[in-house]
């Protein structure tokens, strides 16, 4: 068995976060089966749209549970896009949905007001605030990497930002605790520094080192 | 900081690249999936395919294109022509693509737009407008393509007046529509598109530089992201497109290699814009 699940819950862009793993050449598998997710080493939680759609998909196949509970005990979960949104107790969006609440904060819209244009859409810089899984440690820091979201992660503890990212305001665009990580942009669609990361991340929670 | 975008164009007919003066005049210029694999390598910020064809015939060549392209590009890559529906958008995003363009079928059924955006997300779904320069002196407004959409009741009022400079076109740029460009952009931005590609009919093919009048508007009236197209000729042309607006689409300047994207994107930061390298 792989050591790698993508959890497929219907959220959009699976494909693209499954072309990533394929050229890099690390094996996965996609999974929708709530026993195959709370066992595998490595869990990939992509994702594109409304949450409010996502997070009643992922209850439906008893996922919710399952995410948590792996959050809980420190085991490897890394949400992308949407996937790093569900990952705070609280959005907006929709009038507002509660997320998994794996950590604390809360999903906004960006402000036109701040003179920037919704969605955030394009490359932006990663400016690096602490790294204490030494993701970065091979990566040259800022980087670009490719954003596309209307909705924010904001409210978070300092302690769980790993980067953060400036387009009208400073907000978190990676966050985590140990091995549980969320990302922003798209890694799948930011070319080398994507895949870097990724791999840093892998090398870090499969390979333990 | 956010970078401006650099953004390759590929029309596709047939399996090949090409490219015309005002969508005639045809040119062979190359293969998609080779030029595609270039321009990432090369540090193109995203990569559009337009299928100029879009006939149901080519449905299938485009598809098993898109997904020989998505293997070799690590960038967003965009698909537009001929969508006409919510499958063709779920079967070319299956295919491989990020984002796809709607361009004539947001005009005929603006719907499409609304419930694309909700389904598949705003990210994905790109408004491709073209627009042409109005000529108050000569012209009758046609009244059939803007009637269709006023009847359909979801639009707010979308018909060229006397303050308009530019008219949107479709079909190629055959088929005039009798709707105001900039109100056209204010309303698909505010109904579900992620970003506005806009194509200058005027300028396209001409190098003699992009439609900044209209490129400017069309910004300042919406809300989200806009590409500019058609008329790049020097590097110039490129940076002072993007003083106004979020991305540049190249196509002749690139496939006839007479720019490269690594010039162009050195020039850009000489006159201070943040560009990704």
């Amino acid at each position: 068995m792989s050591d790698v699940v993508i959890v497929d819950y219907g959220g959009g862009n699976l494909g693209s976060v499954a072309k990533l793993f394929s050229s890099l050449e690390i094996g996965f598998e996609i999974a929708t089966d709530a026993q195959r997710v709370a066992s595998a080493k490595v869990v990939v939680l992509p994702g594109q749209g409304a949450i409010a759609q996502a997070m009643h998909q992922l209850k439906s196949l008893g996922l919710d549970l399952v995410l948590q509970e792996r959050a809980a005990q420190n085991r490897p979960l890394l949400g992308i896009c949407l996937g790093m949104q569900l990952m705070v107790d609280w959005s907006d969006e929709d009038g507002g949905h509660p997320g998994l609440g794996i950590f604390p904060g809360k999903v906004v819209k960006f402000s036109p007001e701040l003179g920037i244009k919704v969605p955030h859409m394009g490359w932006n810089q990663l400016e690096l605030v602490q790294d204490p899984e030494g993701y970065f440690s091979q990566i040259p820091m800022p980087a670009f990497a490719y954003f596309a979201h209307s909705y924010t992660v904001t409210d978070v503890a300092p302690e769980l930002v790993i980067t953060t990212t400036f387009y009208g305001v400073s907000f978190p665009s990676i966050i985590g605790r140990g091995a549980v990580m969320g990302i922003q942009p798209h890694p799948e669609k930011s070319g080398d520094l994507g895949r870097q990361l990724i791999k840093a991340y892998l090398k870090r929670w499969v390979a333990g080192e | 900081m956010l970078a401006k975008r650099i953004i390759p164009c590929l029309d596709v007919t047939g399996g090949r690249v090409v490219k015309g003066t005002n969508f005639v005049e045809l040119r062979d210029a190359g293969d998609p999936v080779e030029l595609a694999h270039l321009y990432d390598q090369a540090g193109a910020d995203e990569l559009v395919f337009l299928d100029i064809t879009a006939t149901s015939d080519a449905r299938n060549i485009l598809l098993d294109l898109i997904e020989r392209t998505a293997h070799c590009v690590h960038v967003p890559f965009t698909v537009g022509g001929g969508i006409k529906s919510r499958s063709d958008i779920r079967d070319i995003l299956n295919a491989g693509a990020d984002k796809i363009s709607l361009n004539s079928a947001a005009i005929r059924n603006p719907s499409l737009l609304q419930e694309c955006s909700a389904y598949f997300g705003a990210q994905c779904i790109i408004v491709a407008i073209d627009a042409k320069a109005v000529d108050h002196a000569s012209q009758t407004h046609p009244t059939e393509i803007l009637a269709a959409i006023q009847a359909q009741g979801i639009t707010s009022d979308l018909a060229l007046d006397s303050n308009s400079h530019w008219e949107v076109v479709i079909n190629g740029g055959r088929l005039r529509t009798g709707i105001d460009t900039l109100k056209w952009a204010k309303w698909v931005s505010d109904h579900g598109a992620g970003e506005i590609l806009l194509n200058s009919m005027d300028k396209d093919g001409t190098k003699s530089g992009y439609d900044l009048p209209l490129t400017r508007g069309v910004s300042q009236v919406s809300e989200c992201p806009v590409i500019a197209s058609g008329g790049a000729g020097t590097l110039g042309h490129i940076a002072e497109a993007l003083n106004v607006c979020e991305a540049a689409l190249l196509a002749s300047l690139l496939h006839f290699r007479e720019l490269s994207i690594e010039e162009i994107k050195a020039y850009c930061m000489s006159q201070g814009l943040i560009m990704r390298l």
